[in-house]
């Protein structure tokens, strides 16, 4: 009871946020110089069709009021067109989130499972190559730009091997994408029960969520092992061990307790990886969000770039509803 | 002359659980150059009370005076007059002194706030490292070179060297070693003894507060239970809270064992939902059917003040005890008997 | 004789290597028995090696500390040369430890019914069913009202005084033989000390458990002991039948110690703890003596004549 009570209260505060978000991300815009008519039009065009696309566009109204039609647009689910696709954005990004989505999710879950074992190893023997591996492996992790690592893993296992797909999108050309449910190839050709077009997607998946994969895990396992190293110098594993139980059960009470501290990490990496995933996408081709909205910046199509950061937040905050909800799973102090 | 007069003090802290209800009515008075110990287990106010007094905290309702002057919201320890005439001397003597300064600094540090110029600083530091018997050298160490009982005597000289009225002293020993608690209290006596200054000694440690103090105010969730003279108080009790708590004091010979006649039972209950009849009722051994229904006030009985209604039966229950005169007698006795034949045996 | 004995500490020497700077010898050369169904007062101040005592029985001392000499004798075996494993089937089956501060003791993510019932699992392989009933049966046994409902408790809804209380049912679940209880009370307030100490007085008789009973106050110890044994820089300075040691207390530090509880300025000023002004039988050549002088039975004390 008292759980609902909070997620109403949290649901509460969700509109002000967005709100906010929205109005920032908004005038920060439209201080980027350039104007949307003119690269629509071009260098030659005559002030006449530039001033009529102006204000087709609404750019001739003063920015408050620009601000107050855009709000009042993103209220009836409308977030503009993007001229470049002349699709609406809203159109666009549900093809392309859910793209983003499924290449972070994989990603990360990757990460979670090659991080966590080797943190938890690395911490368990301080002395072994294990614990040499994770310290290095962190610090190369933490220095590999990871569009680079795409690169290299294209021209190894694409190029030179023939063994990965084409870095082309999330498809070979010939196949059809499955019908869409979730939006996710990975889930949707499942639930079809399509071999063929899952396995093409696990294909086209593999390089980028390795690169994404590896380079995340770096974090986690450091988070991972640095947690587990404090607790198992705790007070209360301490006193585990000192009552006779077996060093599974030390771990697996030490781990438990090191589980708010990976979730903090993973669910900043998540919220960074939606917009932070870009310079992969590109590497991959992948069709993204975050690639969706870099072209748009580049050409001053605002729409498209806000429509990102709206659902980017919307996202980001149900995400972090979901973290909380996890936190209070985990540790019973936190339920009061 | 009083020095200090807290009088029917409030205060709750509201809580997300509700309403914490800290102090409940609290009256108390210093007299100048005087002692006056504060006692209870943790959850009886007694922190909250300190805090009242050196102005870190507003009461709710009730007005503390200092020199006959109130004091409180507007008028607090910050005040210009009233500035470095109270001090505080804290709990945890290696958190209350900031790592990365010298001690010599720290405790220089309350001068800056007196205006007081610097070229006076340094024959003021060492009157109060004398008084606190810290060396020259150990002025210019970092804390975590002191031990606990030096840091602790860096903290008391620091609430000295403002030259203060009254200092609170909160738990100031309980972080430490039995034999550097006992060099701080010792210490404490000859500074009150040369500079004429008042204290109030917290403390959940009943033997110091015997050594140290001129009188005592048994705390329990937030309101005395009993106040009176303190060697009074420790030969015979006469509220069973207080009799409980000096009963659980256990002396260093196993021949003197405690009087068993009144025990307490459980834990204290929440300052949330307190009873509405007497606070100890839960607890205590003797309480009647008007304990749970009536609040006892606290009332003048011989030569003391007691909140309880058994007072009467208490005085049959409790026998005057000298179990702490009786200790250091045969302990000074057995001392003086070893010493001289040691000093003998040295002799020879 | 060894029959009578439960568990012996024989020239038992812990060192922290390379802790800061030069190494510290925490507990030098201490040696003691504890006789079956008695209990072993440890006094000593901050620094004098208690906990590094407590820690080394049961294997548990912090990086980078080792016993580097010595045993330590648990009916008839040696726990300094065991194997982890075998060590494993001792504690907190037959050799527990009660520790301070139980809050920060008890994993703060599980409930105290679970807790106690991993313990009673492990070494008694007993089923959920009869974990569950040996839980409640204990909970019961250190008087902890409403034990039923405190099983699916978690330690931060338990006061300090429960959470001992807990610690102590989590020392007895098993049925040891020895306990170590390590300043148990420290953080209790004296009037729920006083109860908890009196359960445990029980518990011990009841049970017949021999136990070392390590605190800094000589005043706790005093009436809760059979031999009393004080520390100073890790070695025993003097060792002896309780009521030996309060009638003819020897040595300088034992005597400091008293004078401290006594508040007796004038002999506070006799007796320091500062070993240069102790007299030379107690201190040459700026060590204390390496012998022991018995000067009664059992009455041992660190000084040469």
């Amino acid at each position: 009871m008292a759980l609902i009570r909070y997620i109403g209260r949290r649901l509460l505060f969700v509109l002000p946020q967005l709100f906010g978000i929205v109005a920032v991300s908004f005038f920060l815009l439209k201080m980027i110089p350039g104007d949307p008519a003119l690269l629509m039009l071009g260098p030659l065009a005559s002030q006449e069709a530039i001033n009529e696309i102006r204000s087709v566009m609404g750019l001739d109204k003063s920015l408050i009021e620009q601000f107050v039609i855009y709000l009042e647009r993103v209220l009836s689910g409308d977030l503009g067109t993007s001229w470049q696709t002349t699709k609406p954005v809203m159109e666009d990004l549900l093809k392309r989130f859910p793209a983003t989505m499924e290449l972070v999710t994989l990603s990360l879950l990757f990460a979670l499972i090659l991080g966590i074992p080797v943190g938890i190893l690395a911490s368990l023997l301080k002395k072994s190559i294990i614990n040499k591996f994770s310290t290095y492996y962190g610090l190369l992790a933490g220095s590999l730009p990871d569009f680079w690592l795409g690169l290299i893993f294209i021209f190894v296992f694409y190029t030179i091997l023939g063994w990965a797909a084409a870095p082309m999108g999330r498809l070979d050309l010939g196949i059809l994408p499955p019908a869409v449910v979730s939006g996710s190839y990975f889930i949707d050709s499942l639930i079809a029960g399509d071999w063929e077009t899952f396995n093409n997607v696990v294909a086209h998946l593999t390089l980028p969520v390795l690169t994404l994969g590896l380079i995340n895990a770096g974090p986690i396992i450091k988070m991972t092992q640095s947690t587990m190293d404090r607790l198992l110098e705790s007070d209360h594993i301490r006193y585990a061990r000192s009552c006779g139980l077996g060093e599974f059960q030390i771990v697996r009470r030490a781990f438990r307790n090191s589980l708010p501290s990976v979730l903090t990490i993973v669910s900043v990496l998540y919220s960074f990886l939606i917009g932070g995933a870009v310079l992969v996408e590109i590497v991959f081709s992948w069709g993204g969000a975050g690639q969706y909205a870099l072209s748009g910046v580049l050409n001053a199509d605002i729409n498209p770039v806000m429509g990102f950061v709206v659902w980017s937040a919307v996202l980001c905050l149900i995400l972090y509803l979901i973290v909380d909800l996890l936190y209070f799973a985990i540790d019973p102090r936190l339920r009061d | 002359m009083k020095i200090l007069e807290v009088n029917d003090v409030v205060k709750i802290f509201k809580t997300k659980g509700g309403n914490v209800r800290a102090l409940n009515g609290v009256s108390l008075d210093i007299d100048e150059g005087k002692t006056v110990g504060v006692v209870g287990e943790s959850g009886s106010g007694k922190t909250t009370l300190g805090r009242l007094i050196v102005g870190l905290i507003n009461p709710d309702t009730g007005s503390i005076s200092f020199e006959q002057r109130s004091i409180g919201s507007k008028v607090n320890i910050r005040h210009p007059d009233i500035r470095g005439k109270i001090q505080l001397v804290f709990q945890e003597p290696s958190e209350s002194l900031d790592p990365r300064i010298k001690v010599g600094d720290s405790i220089c540090e309350p001068l800056r706030g007196l205006g007081i110029e610097k070229s006076s600083w340094n024959s003021k530091l060492k009157i109060v490292s004398e008084k606190v018997s810290l060396a020259e050298e150990q002025l210019s160490m970092y804390p975590s070179q002191l031990s606990a009982g030096q840091q602790q005597r860096a903290g008391i000289a620091r609430a000295l060297i403002t030259d203060p009225k009254l200092i609170v002293l909160d738990e100031p020993t309980s972080a430490l070693d039995p034999t550097a608690r006992a060099e701080i209290l010792s210490m404490l006596q000859d500074v009150q003894k040369e500079f004429g200054v008042s204290y109030i000694y917290i403390s959940h440690d009943l033997s110091t507060v015997r050594y140290l103090t001129d009188e005592t105010a048994v705390m329990y969730l937030g309101e005395i239970v009993e106040f009176g003279e303190t060697s009074k108080i420790f030969s015979r009790p006469s509220h069973p809270y207080s009799t409980g708590l000096l009963s659980s004091i256990l002396l260093p010979d196993p021949e003197i064992v405690m009087d068993e006649s009144l025990e307490l039972s459980g834990e204290i209950p929440s300052p949330i939902n307190l009873p509405k009849g007497c606070f100890l009722e839960s607890r205590c051994p003797i309480s009647t059917k008007e304990c749970s229904s009536h609040h006892p006030d606290l009332i003048t009985s011989d030569d003391r003040l007691v909140r309880c209604f058994e007072v009467e039966k208490m005085k049959d229950i409790v026998q005057p005890s000298s179990k702490f005169e009786d200790f250091d007698k045969s302990f000074d006795d057995f001392m003086t008997k070893r010493y001289s034949s040691s000093v003998q045996a040295g002799n020879n | 004789m060894t029959d009578s004995i439960s568990l012996s500490l024989n020239n038992l020497t812990v060192d922290y290597p390379g802790y800061k700077g030069s190494g510290t010898i925490a507990v030098k050369d201490v040696s003691f028995s504890i006789e079956k169904g008695k209990v072993l007062g440890l006094v000593g101040e901050s620094g004098a090696g208690k906990t590094s005592i407590a820690r080394a029985i049961t294997r548990q001392l912090v990086e980078p500390g080792e016993i580097t000499a010595g045993e330590i004798i648990f009916e008839n075996k040696n726990i300094v040369s065991m194997s982890q494993k075998e060590l494993r089937k001792y504690l907190g089956s037959q050799i527990s430890l009660i520790v301070p501060n139980p809050k920060s003791e008890l994993d703060p993510l599980l409930t105290i019914g679970r807790q106690l019932g991993d313990v009673v699992k492990t070494h008694l392989k007993l089923n959920n069913k009869e974990a569950r009933e040996a839980v409640l049966k204990v909970l019961e046994a250190v008087q902890i009202p409403d034990h039923n409902s405190r099983y699916s408790a978690y330690p931060h809804e338990l006061s300090g005084g429960m959470a001992q209380r807990v610690i102590i049912a989590m020392s007895l679940i098993c049925n040891p033989k020895f306990v170590i209880s390590d300043d148990a009370t420290s953080g209790l307030d004296v009037t729920v000390q006083r109860e908890i100490m009196k359960l445990m007085q029980n518990i011990i008789k009841e049970k017949d458990l021999s136990v070392l009973f390590i605190t800094r106050d000589i005043g706790l110890a005093a009436h809760f002991c059979d031999h009393l044994g004080l520390l100073f820089r890790g070695q025993i300075v003097e060792i002896a039948p309780i009521n030996s040691f309060f009638k003819n207390p020897i040595h300088p530090y034992s005597l400091a110690l008293l004078s401290a509880f006594s508040h007796s300025v004038k002999w506070r000023k006799v007796y320091s703890t500062d070993p240069q002004k102790w007299s030379k039988e107690f201190f040459i050549n700026g060590n204390v003596p390496d012998s022991m002088i018995e000067v009664e039975k059992g009455h041992l004390v660190r000084m040469i004549r």
